[in-house]
Parts: structure tokens; C-alpha cells; sequence
């Protein structure tokens, strides 16, 4: 999957109040507003229903930017 | 995969306390804007809370006894009696036993515990009806619920607001007239740490450290002696397990699900089970919620729902479900009864 294509996705089913223009590769998703334990919550539920893949809470913890999180999708 | 033949669930019966939390007034939130927040995602308005006297054998007890005058029943008949709780009275001996003499049921009643959480009313109607169609036992009770108030940190904004007390009794009998049962179990050890209490059992003995308050982050503050449940990892468990005993299930034994009348889920949190009942693609109107009135109860939330959302149609119809739990342990599993004219009263509170 591109990292065009995760973002837009992303967008969509998890930061869906975000305005795409604020997420890039480099954004720190942590510090976007809409970002709290239940938009955690639905990027787990996104890669494991849509990317069909496993986000633990601590790969969470430790990833910082949106490229971090397109790396798991990816791997 | 299991099934079990020629046993009846005749009645329901469930009990909470009578003191009332509301999570809009909950001092964990920030404001009310946080608060209202949590009520809409996860669900829970209000938490029924034991006091520090109150124990869920307590709530058992006029449980039972409701459930054995209006089933007409003499105690005498009851041959098996299964208790399901975390929370029982001492640590030994079993509160199943403890159970038989003060409920007055007979020196051979086969008294069991089985300390399971979220999963165990799946479990505890396979171990009743099993044992039961095995051994010819004509009439038994399962006896499922918690005080888990007791267990959640007063500190933890994963457990505080979502816990609350309940406890049920579920009546079997034999009856070659009955519905198979169908049942679908499951469970995976290296999850333990998800959802566990740390002290008290003998890796970590109970001491004075288990009572000092120790900052997790993000809102989490508990002792040894609370319920540590790591959120996100629990999450991820449930929204795949969940679907998957269902539908393996469903195949296994060809249910028409379009026929289910119910799907009665573990009420873990509104979120969540609203993720499972979308990836199952289940109708709203099939699948109820209680976490509203009754929040989180472990063992006791599914039959606390049958009585809070469905207790006039599995009274006066015949009714074809499926209840699906799934938690700490991580346990699992799924079931499919048929039950008909199951003797009910509305939740009685203490």
C-alpha cells in the first residue's frame, strides 16, 4: 500500500475529523486534537479489519509519526 | 465445539445493588464534556455498587431464592450447583460450598467454583448442562456475577467508570424434550497479563506493598490488588475473537443465523461491542445492551441483559439465541440455545 493511499485511509475511518492537509508522513499523530484513547482504539480496529494486521498497544506507545504506523502496515 | 443434549434453561434470575453511581457526577472525569464523552463511546451511565459489606455471595442468595419460588422447586432437587465469581468471600474454601449450606441445599449437591470473568457464563452454562446430561442430575443451578466494583481502582479510568455489580442465578433441568445446545470454547494464556490482579495468589502474596498506589500514566493509578487491564491489547483480542467463536459456531452446526432471534453479548463496552456486532453484521434490534443501567459485570452481563432489555419475550415466547463472552484469561466462547417460556422476574435490587 502506498503511503498516499494508508494516509487517505486513514483519514477516513480513523482521524476522520482531521483535515488531510495536516497529515503527512512526518506528522506526529499523537499531537493532532483529535488523537485520545478511543482514536487509539479505532486505528487498532482499522488494521485489524481493513489492513488486516495486528497494532499492539505498545507498537502504539512507540510510534511517533505517521510513517511509523504506514512501516507496520507495511511490514 | 460441543453439544449438549436434553437440558432445559428454565429460569433467570438476577440481582444488583440498589446504590446508583452516576458517571455524569463521576469525579474521574476531567468535566462534564469528558464525562459525557465516556457515557456515548463506551456506554455506561450508571454503575451499581455493593458496599464494602455486601458480597456477591450476598447477592446470590435472594437470587436463589427467588428463583426457587417461583420455579416451585424444592431445594432438595438441586443436584448441582456451579458458582462463577472472582469475587467470592475468602480466599478457601469454595464459595459454592460455603453456598450449599446457607442456601440449605443438600450434603450431595455437587458444589463447584470456577473463577472465570467475562467468558464465564458460556462456560458456566456448558459445565452445568454437560455435567448434567451426563449424570442424569435432573436439576441444577448456575450461579454467575461479581462485585467487581471491589476490584477496580478508585484511581483507573480504564476500570473505575465501566465496573459495576450484578449477580445471577440460571436454572437447568433435564428435559429430552429440550434443544440441542451448541457451544464453541476457547482460550489463550499468553494473553494473561491483558487483564489479571497481580497480588494475592502465591507468584505475588499479599503484602503491604499491594495497597500502594502506583502511577501507570494516562490516567491508570491501581495497587496489587485492583484490576490492571491493559485496554488496547484487550481491544485487539476482542474485536477479532469475538466474531470469530460466533461465526464458528454458526458454521460448525449450520445455524441459520437469520433465524437467531438474539445475539447477547458479554457487555465489555459500547464501542467495542458495537465494532463486534458491525463485523458480524448483526441488525441493532437483534442485538441488546444493558450497559447503560447495569455497565460492566463480568460473568453476569448477559444474563443481566436478557432481564434489562428482553425479559417479557423469553418469558412468554420460545426464542432462539446466541451469547457470546469473551475476557480475562483470555477466555472465550460462544453458544447457541432455544429456550422456551424461561421463568423470569424483573432484576431485583438490594
Amino acid at each position: 500500500m502506498t503511503a498516499e493511499n494508508f494516509i487517505i485511509e486513514l483519514q477516513e475511518e480513523v482521524f476522520m475529523e482531521t483535515e488531510i492537509s495536516l497529515m503527512t508522513l512526518e506528522t506526529n499523530f499523537k499531537e493532532l486534537d483529535e488523537w485520545d484513547s478511543l482514536t487509539a482504539l479505532s486505528l487498532i480496529a482499522h488494521f485489524d479489519m481493513n489492513l488486516n494486521k495486528k497494532i499492539s498497544g505498545d507498537q502504539i506507545k512507540n510510534s511517533v509519526t505517521l510513517e511509523d504506523l504506514h512501516n507496520i502496515a507495511t511490514a | 465445539m460441543f453439544t449438549v443434549k436434553g437440558v432445559k434453561l428454565s429460569s433467570i434470575i438476577g440481582a444488583a445493588p440498589a446504590y446508583i453511581e452516576d458517571n455524569l457526577m463521576n469525579p474521574i472525569f476531567n468535566d462534564l464534556y469528558d464525562a459525557e464523552k465516556y457515557v456515548k463511546t463506551v456506554g455506561v451511565r450508571y454503575r451499581r455498587i455493593a458496599d464494602e459489606s455486601t458480597c456477591t455471595a450476598d447477592l446470590f442468595v435472594p437470587a436463589f431464592n427467588k428463583q426457587m419460588e417461583l420455579l416451585n422447586w424444592d431445594k432438595d432437587e438441586v443436584g448441582i450447583l456451579i458458582v462463577i465469581t472472582q469475587t467470592p468471600e475468602y480466599v478457601s474454601p469454595l464459595q459454592s460450598i460455603i453456598l450449599q449450606d446457607r442456601l440449605g441445599l443438600k450434603k450431595t449437591c455437587l458444589c463447584l467454583d470456577v473463577p472465570l470473568g467475562c467468558s464465564g457464563y458460556i462456560y458456566g452454562n456448558f459445565l452445568i448442562a454437560s455435567l448434567m446430561q451426563s449424570h442424569q442430575i435432573k436439576k441444577g443451578v448456575l450461579l454467575t456475577g461479581d462485585t467487581l466494583t471491589k476490584q477496580a481502582s478508585k484511581k483507573d479510568r480504564s476500570t473505575q467508570p465501566l465496573f459495576s455489580d450484578a449477580a445471577t442465578a440460571t436454572a437447568f433441568e433435564l428435559d429430552t424434550t429440550a434443544s440441542d445446545m451448541f457451544f464453541d470454547l476457547g482460550n489463550d494464556g499468553s494473553g494473561f497479563k491483558n487483564i489479571m490482579v497481580k497480588d494475592g495468589g502465591y507468584r505475588n502474596r499479599f503484602s503491604e506493598e499491594s495497597l500502594k498506589y502506583v502511577d501507570k500514566g494516562e490516567g491508570v493509578c491501581l495497587r496489587g490488588i485492583d484490576t490492571i487491564m491493559i485496554g488496547m491489547d484487550v481491544f485487539s483480542f476482542a474485536i477479532s475473537t469475538a466474531p470469530k467463536t460466533v461465526n464458528q459456531l454458526i458454521s460448525k452446526y449450520n445455524i441459520d443465523a437469520d433465524s437467531v432471534d438474539y445475539f447477547v453479548f458479554h457487555q465489555a463496552n459500547m464501542f467495542l461491542n458495537e465494532m463486534i456486532r458491525k463485523r458480524l453484521k448483526l441488525p441493532v434490534e437483534k442485538v441488546p445492551y444493558s450497559l447503560h443501567d447495569y455497565g460492566n459485570s463480568a460473568s453476569a452481563t448477559i444474563p443481566i441483559t436478557i432481564l434489562d432489555k428482553i425479559q417479557n419475550e423469553i418469558q412468554e415466547k420460545s426464542l432462539k439465541m446466541i451469547f457470546s463472552g469473551f475476557g480475562v484469561g483470555l477466555s472465550w466462547g460462544a453458544m447457541y440455545i432455544e429456550t422456551k417460556n424461561v421463568v423470569v422476574c424483573p432484576i431485583i435490587h438490594i
